[in-house]
């Protein structure tokens, strides 16, 4: 799984990224973004499948990100963040998870899974709707053939 | 001056009167004195035209003795051995007795005719009436001090050394010495002789001469003379006044002569008594105990002594005159008094008009009044009396020549002053007008005054207790308001501990000590968590405190800074610059109360920055006593960072909401005037350049 880092603070980057590196085995690919501008731009040129996203940055909240992506995410967002103020607004937008600083690793690992469990879920269920996508083609092609 | 009377429209002449005078006018005053004019000798007044004086002017002798002779004749013996024979006033005779041998007393003989002449040495004289013959009879009545006849042969003569009884006392005399003691007086009453000697009072029988002494109250008497009316004595004593004796008992009399008054000599006619004392002569009637006197106003100006009764006349004999006084009802004049008047009435001193009524305040309270009743010597035979109603229940003697009463300092009330006078030989007294005087109360005593006194400590006690009940609800007020400040303060203690503990940044510093221990900076992650313990020590001790110094308050602030610069991974630059001339360690400053500006200026200002992040502390002191702290930034400005706020974000400032809570505190209940001012700071180009905020707080 690829993954993206958005935080101002560069230790806290750090922080993440060692964790990751150490804990979960499944994060093949780390990259980072010190603000949402930056961070969105990497986001779209690497596609990655979870994006772990600070709230208090400048310039710009991480609650913010949606405006970047109005139609389907097609990325699992965790939230990590110093203080749990946020943590409505934060399932408003369907974020997987919602970690606070300091990071308990244990916490990191479930979010971990459960990004990948969504992604799994959103996996089947994308070739469920291509199923019933290719079914109605097929009713209608059916339908189609039955006339002449 | 000629006295004619007038009967039947015939006048008659009577007498002629101020033979060498010229008189010019003649008054009769209300108390018929008469006044005579005269042409060249001033004024004559006469009180009694009944009482001649008669002057012995044409002889040196000086009369020492006399004696009444029969009908109205009698006889003076004088201190040069003559002796003058007088019938109805008119000298009839003078016989000089051998020698210029002083006469000391006379005894008259009717029943012989013969005149006993007892001279103050051993020698005495009987003339024998009837051809003048002087016999000397050597010491035999010598130095004699009394005579009584006790019958026709018998005599009792007294000397100053013995009483001494004579049978045939004219011819071949038989002596018996009855007392060896000098004899005052003596009287001879139903059949019994009556002697006072200077030890005692002797009663003799006249037949046995046994001798009884008469004591009164068990005492001797020291009698000075004696009379007999009808069965009684009248015995005049040195000490206990006029005494009377019947039927064998001494008791006192019942005439009234004025108090302290000494009788020289007593003398009886028929019914009626003649006293004479130093202040005139009086008549008594022991019939019908009238009391009649005659005194210095009657003309009678001189103390009595020695007098005759003759029939018609008494005899006053004076050494060098006599007086004849007639016996008639016309010698005692029925005496008036004058009007009296208050002449004069002075008030505090000071002369004012006579009324009858004064009203006067109460410090005008000593009065003289001075009043007088008119006539001839009132001054010496007019008494006052005067009474003050309300003072007096009884009237008050004015002692006699005495023309005036003080009354010094009378309190206030009302005062009516009486007075009457009365001529001392008048019966009835005359009277005044009553003056009336009102003596008002001084302020201070009416009861205006006392109601205005009880109502000023009535007002003056509700006033108190008033004042102590506002004083008692201002005291709780200010405790109430004392309790809610101080748990406001202790609220805001609190806000401002959360305040400091802003959790962002404790768990961004907890989560960079993680940082530190994942990439095993064993170093670092200590000193880190050091300081960050020690900048939460701080927080907790000082948000226990009011305040703080300034010093303390400086030292939060550089750690804070030092842990936030870790953060800002050293893109921060701070400068405290402190003030030399502050005594940052005298200051006292609100506790962490600068420290909610810097994290503004971090978190809104320099946080959206991303280079080029300055912050300035400065510290330094303005005017006097004036403490100035300045917070700046070069972030974004206000402006900018407000419109990076979410719209739907809530926005809690609290950390500088409860800064201006505490200002408000400080400077309404602690009137320490805080003053915060945030200023927008743009660079040449108009362009935001960051935020100022100044602090400025009084120093105590």
């Amino acid at each position: 799984m690829k993954a993206i880092i958005i935080d101002d603070e560069k230790r806290a980057r750090h922080l993440l990224s060692n964790l990751l590196t150490e804990h979960c085995a499944s994060i093949t690919n780390i990259e980072e973004a010190q603000d949402l501008t930056s961070g969105v731009e990497l986001i779209k040129s690497s596609k990655p499948d979870v994006v772990f996203l600070d709230i208090e940055m400048p310039n710009q909240s991480g609650l913010d990100i949606l405006e970047y992506f109005p139609n389907q995410i097609d990325f699992k967002i965790i939230f990590v963040t110093a203080y749990n103020q946020y943590a409505i607004e934060a399932f408003k937008i369907s974020a997987v998870d919602y970690l606070l600083k300091p990071v308990d690793t244990n916490e990191l690992k479930e979010a971990i899974a459960k990004a990948e469990e969504a992604i799994k879920t959103n996996n089947l269920n994308d070739q469920l709707n291509k199923l019933r996508d290719s079914l109605k083609q097929l009713s209608i092609d059916k339908i189609a053939l039955e006339i002449p | 001056m000629f006295v004619y009377g007038f009967e039947n429209e015939i006048f008659t002449f009577k007498e002629q009167l101020f033979s060498t005078e010229s008189i010019t006018d003649v008054q009769v005053d209300f108390n018929k004195n008469y006044w005579f004019t005269t042409l060249d000798n001033g004024v004559f007044v006469s009180p009694n035209l009944n009482i001649r004086r008669v002057e012995l002017s044409n002889i040196d002798s000086k009369i020492t003795a006399s004696v009444a002779l029969q009908n109205n004749q009698f006889v003076l013996g004088t201190n040069d051995g003559k002796l003058l024979f007088y019938n109805h006033n008119q000298l009839t005779k003078t016989l000089q007795l051998p020698g210029k041998k002083i006469i000391g007393k006379l005894f008259f003989d009717a029943q012989s005719d013969k005149l006993i002449v007892s001279i103050n040495a051993s020698e005495s004289f009987v003339v024998n009436l009837k051809n003048d013959k002087i016999l000397d009879i050597n010491n035999r009545f010598s130095v004699a001090k009394t005579f009584s006849k006790i019958d026709d042969n018998t005599l009792f003569y007294g000397n100053y050394r013995q009483g001494i009884v004579y049978k045939n006392p004219f011819n071949n005399p038989k002596q018996q010495i009855l007392k060896e003691s000098r004899v005052k007086a003596s009287v001879v009453s139903n059949n019994h002789l009556f002697v006072s000697y200077i030890d005692g009072l002797y009663k003799y029988n006249t037949q046995t001469f046994n001798a009884e002494e008469i004591l009164f109250n068990s005492k001797s008497l020291l009698v000075n003379t004696l009379t007999k009316t009808n069965g009684t004595v009248w015995v005049a004593t040195q000490h206990n006044g006029l005494l009377k004796y019947e039927n064998n008992t001494l008791k006192p009399s019942e005439i009234k002569l004025p108090e302290n008054l000494q009788i020289n000599t007593i003398n009886a006619d028929g019914l009626v008594l003649w006293i004479s004392t130093d202040a005139g002569l009086f008549q008594y009637h022991t019939k019908s105990h009238q009391l009649k006197s005659l005194s210095g106003q009657d003309g009678l100006n001189t103390a009595v002594n020695d007098f005759l009764i003759l029939q018609n006349q008494i005899i006053v004999s004076l050494p060098k005159a006599f007086y004849v006084l007639p016996k008639s009802d016309a010698l005692f004049k029925a005496f008036k008094t004058a009007k009296v008047r208050v002449e004069a009435v002075k008030i505090n001193d000071r002369d004012t008009l006579v009324a009858t009524n004064y009203k006067l305040p109460y410090n005008l309270n000593k009065i003289d009044l001075s009043f007088n009743s008119n006539g001839f010597q009132s001054n010496q035979h007019v008494s006052y009396q005067y009474r003050v109603k309300q003072i007096d229940t009884s009237w008050q003697n004015i002692p006699l020549n005495t023309h005036f009463v003080t009354f010094n300092s009378l309190s206030s009330g009302t005062y009516t002053f009486e007075l009457k006078a009365q001529n001392l030989s008048a019966k009835q007294a005359v009277f005044a007008t009553p003056i009336t005087f009102v003596i008002a109360k001084p302020f201070w005593e009416t009861y205006w005054f006392y109601s205005l006194v009880i109502a000023t400590i009535i007002g003056l006690v509700w006033l108190y207790f008033r004042w102590r009940l506002q004083q008692k609800e201002a005291q709780r007020i200010a405790e109430v308001d004392k309790i809610l400040i101080d748990k406001k303060i202790t609220n805001l203690r609190l806000e401002n501990l959360r305040s400091q503990m802003n959790p962002h940044f404790i768990f961004n510093a907890l989560n960079s000590i993680q940082d530190y221990i994942i990439s095993n900076e064993k170093e670092l992650a200590s000193s880190y968590l050091v300081k960050f313990s020690r900048l939460i020590r701080m927080y907790l001790d000082y948000s226990q405190q009011n305040e703080i110094t300034l010093e303390e308050e400086l030292n939060a602030l550089k750690l804070y800074l030092e842990l936030e610069k870790v953060r800002f991974e050293d893109e921060l630059e701070y400068e405290i610059s402190i003030d030399n001339q502050l005594k940052t360690k005298q200051i006292k400053v609100p506790s962490l109360f600068i420290q909610p500006y810097v994290e503004n200026a971090l978190k809104h200002g320099l946080l959206h920055k991303l280079n080029d992040r300055k912050l300035h502390i400065e510290a330094k002191i303005i005017q006097q006593n004036k403490l100035e702290i300045t917070v700046e930034d070069n972030g974004i400005g206000r402006e900018q960072s407000e419109k990076l706020k979410r719209p739907n974000q809530q926005h809690k400032p609290f950390a500088t909401k409860a800064n201006l809570e505490r200002v408000h505190l400080y400077k309404n209940k602690l009137k320490r005037d805080i003053t915060i001012t945030t200023n927008d700071l743009y660079d040449e180009n108009d362009v935001a350049a960051g935020t100022k905020v100044v602090i400025t707080m009084p120093i105590h």
